[in-house]
């Protein structure tokens, strides 16, 4: 009994000595990056480019352009440090997040305005599919990781974009409509659907892999 | 009671519904929370660092900032250089003016032998030069150096004339001693009389003309005009030279000395 109490306490003490360091290095690395050192640059390119680029591919299935709006969004985040101030664990990720994904709309917003009149075209379409019976009778567990993920790049992208920053992002119905320049209502209805049609897909996914097995 | 059953019944399954709803949405927020919690994408190209990495390097040497270099230390390094550049350049150059200036002024001051234009000329030419300065001391006008010009070229032309003329009276002279004894007394008598006689003619020719006595030339058969230049000669400064010989006027002196005689018969 003895020797579990001092395991634990030692895995506690372990613990919390590693979030120090990591919070410590967080913020030197914030502090370094507003000195504008390349090194430190350099080390948080490494450290958070992928999981930004993640961010970049949810919003932009194009590889090629999804690499220059995180390109875009890193010399965005390096040259406006200054405006950031360090509040706690993980905050300076939730930042450049942030950065990333504005520039990820504004990107949207500018070279893809066709896209998303045609994609407002095909949101009528699935209002029928409303009240159909499969969609509570469905079980996520059986569904793979990969399949989820191109069962959400199938969605029209202003369905996507709604879903992404509501469920995956947290972000509220106020920001998004901020950020889309849209109704908060239209931002509601969106997201109902975006749910409705991604069920959908799973579904269709699902065959398809049963299909090919 | 069985109606109230059945709309109860209708409630429940309402209830039920909405609640398998909700429990699905919440399921498949869940669902994609945790696929896209910690989803990366590993970097397809290598070069993407270093694009950012000079984009904002770029970014920084454009705007100012105290600890770092950037385009306005650029600039302003680049104007020192520059102006320390021409302000080297303009004190050398005016280093190198004033050596030369120097130099050039030590020549001028220091005039040599071989730097001046006597080394050709004659010595006569030397003496006259050498009196140029004499002239100039005597201030003669202008219209006084033509007037003296013109008589001295005429003078000259009579040299010419009466060395010939001279030649020939002697001749004459000469025959006419060979004639009478007596004559021959005479002209000799006139020949010793000759340069009181000549001086006398010569002032009567040269009583109207000032030019002579201002010029500083002496009343004496000999003539030297040397002294006198003409415009066009005083700019190259050759003066023109005439001959120190003395100029005999034989024709006005030969009339000169007739009249005398006979004012003295």
């Amino acid at each position: 009994m003895e020797a579990f109490l001092t395991q634990s306490l030692l895995y506690n003490k372990i613990a919390k000595t590693e979030t120090a360091i990591i919070i410590m290095n967080e913020k030197s690395l914030v502090a370094k990056c507003k000195k504008q050192k390349q090194s430190a640059q350099f080390e948080a390119y490494q450290k958070y480019a992928p999981l930004l680029r993640g961010v970049c591919c949810r919003y932009i299935i194009n590889k090629d352009e999804a690499e220059d709006v995180l390109q875009e969004g890193f010399f965005r985040i390096f040259t406006q440090i200054e405006k950031f101030t360090y509040t706690g664990e993980n905050s300076f990720f939730y930042w450049m997040k942030r950065v990333v994904i504005n520039h990820a709309l504004n990107y949207l917003k500018k070279q893809k305005k066709e896209r998303f009149d045609e994609s407002f075209k095909d949101e009528h379409l699935f209002i029928a599919d409303e009240n159909s019976d499969d969609i509570f009778n469905t079980d996520y567990s059986k569904y793979t990781k990969e399949n989820i993920i191109s069962a959400v790049e199938m969605l029209p992208l202003p369905f996507r974009m709604v879903l992404n920053m509501a469920v995956i992002d947290g972000l509220k119905h106020k920001e998004i409509a901020g950020a889309l320049s849209i109704a908060e209502e239209t931002s509601r209805s969106r997201l109902t659907r975006a749910k409705q049609m991604l069920r959908k897909n799973l579904i269709e996914v699902n065959s398809l892999v049963s299909v090919n097995a | 009671m069985h109606n109230y059953f059945i709309k109860y019944n209708n409630l429940i399954i309402w209830a039920m519904s909405t609640i398998n709803n909700t429990k699905h949405t919440d399921s498949l927020d869940q669902l994609l929370q945790n696929t896209y919690s910690n989803y990366s994408v590993p970097e397809p190209n290598v070069g993407s660092w270093l694009k950012v990495k000079n984009k904002v390097a770029k970014h920084n040497f454009l705007k100012f900032n105290p600890m770092h270099f950037n385009v306005y230390y650029a600039v302003i390094a680049t104007i020192v250089t520059i102006g320390v550049g021409v302000h080297l350049y303009l004190s050398n150059e005016n280093e190198e003016k004033s050596i030369h200036n120097i130099q050039t002024e030590q020549v001028l001051t220091e005039p040599t032998i071989e730097n001046t234009p006597l080394d050709n000329k004659n010595p006569s030419e030397v003496e006259t030069e050498q009196l140029l300065p004499v002239a100039d001391q005597n201030k003669i006008p202008s219209d006084a150096n033509e007037n003296a010009n013109e008589e001295i070229i005429i003078a000259e032309e009579h040299v010419e004339n009466t060395t010939h003329i001279a030649t020939e009276d002697q001749r004459m002279l000469n025959k006419e001693t060979s004639e009478s004894e007596e004559e021959q007394i005479k002209e000799d008598r006139i020949d010793n009389e000759k340069p009181l006689i000549i001086n006398e003619a010569l002032e009567e020719t040269t009583s109207n003309n000032e030019v002579t006595e201002k010029s500083g030339f002496n009343n004496t058969i000999t003539i030297d005009s040397t002294e006198v230049l003409n415009d066009e000669d005083k700019k190259t400064k050759q003066p023109v030279i005439i001959n120190r010989e003395p100029v005999v006027q034989t024709d006005t002196i030969v009339k000169v000395i007739k009249k005398k005689r006979k004012r003295r018969k």
